[in-house]
């Protein structure tokens, strides 16, 4: 499926999280025809008001509508509660971050300033030394135009769309007010509210009926804006018959000084079109990780969510699927590692709103050192429906006595003719796999690593090749000294 | 006042008025019921609305005893049918508290099949010492709302549970049965069947918590929600969670709601059988498993009422 | 390893238990290089677990005794050091671990081989006419280790490993249990393409099929934890025609060898 110099280059497949350096954006536009509005504002002051959200929207020259849309998210964002369930969000201080930074070119991150252990793992991961710094945040820009530009020719002679969403505000108002905000309305929940208002930066992705698009669309083919950026918000629109697959996310720690990101997905699938999207995300240890991502599929169409949490402090995040035509068909495929002070809480959530529709979610997780991972899922069943078919299978394991797994499925059914299955199994690493690979020569952490990576294999296949290579060497590294 | 014994035995249990409790079965310690010797405890619903009825079973050490409980009306008519008259319900409240000395095994036995004009509120505690064994089999047919939380605890190392449920639902029954197992011995053992089956505009929810505490290593845990749909416009939430503390742990959980099955109402009916007895029969076999657990005197009475209650019926019988 | 004299497994006084209850007791047996022998006895009298105990299973406690395995002393040694060493067992209950393909694992094993394949080439080439030589499908290299697998197909996967993994000392713990006629013949011919010098073994098994395949050069009978007697292939013939009952009254009598904590 990928092709092209995308493919020749792997090292190139990421671009670093760090929200106060990157523009890259600056000669591209010249280049490529991308203006990036030059504004006096840098960094807007800290805490979240009314002044603040008017001088995001001005900095990007944004519509009027779309500045009323912040500011009733703010309004929301001010009545509604934090979440009463989930993990510990107590030592979040919104009256303390800064909610916009203009990205600027050079670096104003220092390397030293880096915590030792992302260094650490760039040396163990054989990340070379200027994609180390790119990555930190510290050296200049990648050069990556070459492929970069192959690719937007290629997807321009389709038809398809690929900017930052302030791009297409502009300048595709139609779509984007067609779908933007009615996936994820603000009120749905405090986090979404709060992007809603302060939202900046996110791929806008809109592909026409019949398009296939053949290589995965990622964040860093849009140059000229941060890709990882804290609030970013993305759309994605594949219209009837179409396909496309989205990868977000770097396997490679990424490092921001910022506590928290908060970001939203809204992704539509009309009829008979396949959407893929798939996710790694690696956040250092100092990071509150708070998505909400959601997508609509219609009739006959697939939705599918490829999901790894691997870093951060917190995450919490539920790719949700509503299955709104008949026929349609969602798939979430999960996988989460809570190591040492981290706490994973992921799940799935599957509405079915018509009949002739079906959900798969396969979650699996491992806890170590005191980590805590668990699943929050939801599978719900509208009455008068018929022909449903649902299965859900959670996988965890864990690896010390410390550690803990805990697992809080919701099925709520209210149709007969729908058949809903749930299974989950929590256990150690077993000792008869163990004494089995040992008994071949295998040390005892070899076996350990070996059947962990066979515990994720299903999740790692569905990964691009690089992904995948990164992935399994990433859980090697962390599975390091875990056993004996 | 002392509760309804079918079969009082004064040497080998005894019935006492404890302060807080309406009623007390003990069972002292090293005793052993023979073979079939069941004590009958009938708990009616005395009339007070919302006052907290109180029962205990203890069991000493290395006791062994068989209990069946049941809750009734207080005046079981049976010219009464199922839909509440007039709106009006009343407040029946339990609490029953288990004990089980170390080494002790009690089999209980729990029916309830309560009119609509009760709303059912049980709390029920149970403490499993080591080496314990609790056999519970529930029995649910009210026909009113009812919220029942049953908490089992293993204090001890090496106590067991087997509890299966048999949960019936028609009209607009709305029951919540809430049951926590929560593991803090080490090598101790739970194992959970929920069966039930939905009709009409049912409305059943099913928590099941397993909760393996860092002390439990060595523990093996497994809760089985399975609910069968009868018709369009019941609604059955199953919510089986685990909350793991230890990695020396086999803990797994299985829920699975839907409809009779195509191909089995489709084997019955090639067989000659209408739809709607093809359904009955599915019904029955899906609960028979936990009915067939019942003694063998109680057992055919209270399927044959489970089945009837079940069972589709001409014009529907909610009134 | 070269000049040592090569001398095959040799198990002294070997008194093993499970918790508290003792499963093997006084156990003696010799298995020069070069040879094959055969273990048999009744069902629950030890075989497997003297098997799961050679190769080191955490859960039995060995309470005396020696095991060498080339005058090396196997005791010290954990599992996998066991199996560096050269040790092997094929499973009567092969693990299965799913998500870990057929071809990943054999490649990693094959590499622990004190004569490791050159390149992924000449890796794939043996691996070709292994499978070739077993007569087992290709695509089978792509499954997740036994996982899904038939009796018959976990047993076969069990020599594609002793071949690929060429160990010195090979137990194979019922083997031949679960196998048509097919299945055994192909499993026979692993296990002889192994016989020679360098290579010895020791078959478990209740049944005469296997053993006429894979012809015996000594025959030991396990009971209550020790062996009762020890023979040519004459034992495998009197155990057909009168079961366990005519080795015992061949030899007398077992000794009140298994008592309980």
């Amino acid at each position: 499926m990928v092709s092209g110099a995308w493919w020749a280059e792997p090292r190139r497949r990421c671009m670093s999280a760090d929200t106060l350096v990157r523009d890259i954006g600056t000669a591209y536009g010249e280049r490529f025809g991308f203006s990036m509005p030059d504004r006096s504002v840098l960094r807007t002051e800290k805490g979240l008001t009314e002044a603040t959200v008017r001088e995001i929207s001005e900095a990007k020259q944004e519509p009027e509508w779309m500045l009323r849309f912040r500011l009733r998210a703010l309004d929301l964002f001010n009545l509604l509660p934090m979440p009463s369930w989930g993990a510990d969000l107590s030592e979040l201080r919104f009256d303390e971050m800064t909610y916009y930074a203009k990205p600027t070119e050079g670096s104003s991150q220092n390397w030293d300033e880096l915590p030792e252990e992302i260094k650490d793992t760039y040396e163990r991961l054989g990340i070379p030394e200027a994609e180390r710094k790119f990555l930190a945040g510290v050296g200049a820009q990648y050069d990556s135009e070459m492929v970069y530009h192959h690719i937007r020719e290629d997807l321009e002679k389709k038809g398809v769309l690929f900017s930052d969403v302030e791009t297409a505000v502009r300048e595709h108002p139609e779509i984007v007010k067609r779908f933007f905000g009615t996936i994820i309305p603000p009120d749905d929940n405090k986090f979404a509210a709060l992007n809603s208002a302060v939202w900046s930066g996110g791929s806008f992705v809109y592909v026409p009926p019949g398009v296939h698009v053949e290589i995965p669309l990622q964040a860093y083919f849009r140059v000229n804006s941060q890709s990882f950026g804290q609030f970013e918000r993305t759309l994605i629109i594949a219209d009837e018959g179409s396909f496309v697959h989205y990868i977000e996310g770097c396997t490679a720690p990424v490092f921001s000084k910022d506590s928290l990101h908060s970001a939203v997905v809204e992704i539509v699938a009309l009829a008979n079109a396949r959407i893929r999207y798939s996710t790694v995300q690696n956040w250092s240890s100092n990071m509150y990780n708070l998505v909400t991502k959601r997508a609509f599929a219609y009739e006959n169409a697939v939705m599918e969510w490829v999901d790894g949490n691997i870093g951060s402090k917190v995450t919490m995040k539920y790719p949700a699927i509503f299955l709104m035509g008949p026929g349609a068909r969602g798939e979430v495929l999960s996988i989460a590692f809570a190591g040492k002070g981290q706490e994973q809480d992921t799940g799935a959530k599957v509405l079915h709103f018509a009949s002739n529709t079906s959900s798969v979610v396969t979650s699996k997780s491992i806890s170590k050192d005191g980590g805590t991972a668990s699943y929050r899922g939801l599978v719900k069943v509208e009455a008068g429906l018929t022909g449903i078919k649902s299965k859900v299978e959670c996988d965890a394991l864990i690896l010390d006595p410390h550690s803990k797994s805990n697992t809080y499925p919701v099925m709520d059914i209210r149709s007969e003719n729908a058949s809903m299955e749930h299974e989950a199994r929590v256990s150690k690493i077993s000792e008869e796999q163990l004494f089995y690979l040992m008994s071949r020569g295998l040390t005892e952490e070899e076996a350990a690593v070996m059947i962990v990576h066979g515990f994720i294999d299903p999740l790692v296949k569905e990964l691009p090749m690089e992904y995948a290579v990164e992935l399994n060497r990433l859980i090697e590294l962390e599975m390091e000294g875990s056993v004996g | 006042m002392t509760a309804t014994l079918t079969k009082a035995t004064p040497q080998r249990g005894s019935l006492a008025e404890a302060p807080e409790f309406l009623w007390t079965f003990k069972a002292p310690s090293g005793s052993n019921r023979d073979e079939g010797e069941l004590t009958h405890i009938t708990i009616p619903f005395r009339g007070d609305s919302g006052r907290l009825q109180g029962g205990a079973i203890h069991l000493e050490d290395h006791a062994r005893a068989r209990v069946f409980l049941q809750y009734k009306p207080q005046d079981p008519s049976p010219g009464r049918s199922y839909g509440a008259m007039d709106g009006e319900t009343e407040l029946f409240r339990t609490s029953l508290e288990i004990h089980l000395g170390p080494y002790a095994q009690l089999e209980l036995f729990v029916l309830s099949s309560l009119p609509a004009t009760l709303t059912r509120e049980a709390l029920d505690h149970c403490t499993l010492e080591e080496g314990s064994r609790l056999i519970w089999t529930d029995v649910g047919f009210d026909a009113g709302k009812g919220t029942y939380e049953r908490n089992i605890m293993f204090t001890g190392k090496e106590s067991e549970l087997d509890f299966a449920g048999a949960y019936g639902a028609v009209c607009d029954t709305e029951g919540t049965y809430i049951l926590t197992t929560r593991h803090r011995g080490p090598r101790t053992k739970s194992r959970v069947y929920l069966k039930s089956a939905l009709k009409d505009s049912a409305h059943l929810i099913f928590k099941g918590l397993i909760h393996i505490e860092e002390s439990a290593a060595g523990s093996d845990a497994y809760l089985s929600n399975r609910n069968l749909v009868l018709n369009d416009g019941v609604r059955a939430e199953s919510l089986p969670q685990l909350k793991i503390e230890t990695d020396d742990v086999v803990c797994s959980h299985g829920s699975t709601t839907g409809g009779p099955r195509e191909e089995e109402l489709f084997y019955l009916t090639s067989r000659g059988l209408h739809t709607d007895s093809a359904k009955s029969l599915l019904v029955e076999a899906h609960l028979s498993a936990v009915l067939d657990r019942l003694p063998e005197e109680s057992r055919e009475e209270v399927e044959r009422r489970a089945f009837d209650l079940l069972g589709i019926h001409e014009g529907g019988a909610c009134s | 390893m070269e000049g040592v004299p090569m001398k095959g497994l040799q198990i002294r006084g070997l008194t093993a238990r499970i918790d508290e209850k003792i499963i093997i007791n006084g156990l003696d047996l010799t298995v020069e290089d070069g040879q094959i022998h055969a273990l048999m006895g009744p069902n629950g009298h030890g075989k497997s677990t003297l098997a799961n105990i050679l190769m080191g299973h955490p859960r039995y406690t060995v309470q005396e005794g020696a095991i060498t395995l080339d005058d090396a002393d196997l005791m010290t040694l954990d599992v996998s050091q066991r199996a560096r060493r050269g040790l092997f067992l094929a499973f009567q209950y092969p693990a299965e671990i799913p998500g870990l393909t057929v071809a990943k694992f054999l490649k990693r094993v094959a590499d622990l081989r004190r004569d490791p394949p050159k390149n992924a080439a000449a890796f794939l080439g043996e691996l070709k006419e292994n499978l070739k030589f077993l007569e087992i499908d290709p695509s089978f290299v792509n499954r997740y280790l036994n996982d899904g697998f038939s009796g018959g197909e976990k047993k076969r996967m069990e020599i594609l490993q002793l071949l690929t993994i060429r160990p010195r000392f090979a137990i194979f713990d019922e083997t031949d249990s679960g196998l048509d006629v097919d299945a055994l013949k192909v499993v026979s011919a692993g296990i002889n393409r192994m016989r020679g010098e360098g290579f010895s073994a020791l078959l478990i098994t209740h049944y005469r099929r296997l053993l006429d395949l894979v012809r015996p050069d000594r025959v030991h009978i396990l009971e209550r934890g020790h062996i009762v007697a020890s023979g040519g292939f004459e034992l495998v013939e009197l155990l057909e025609q009168d079961g366990y009952d005519g080795i015992r009254r061949l030899v007398g009598g077992t000794k009140e060898a298994v008592y309980e904590r």
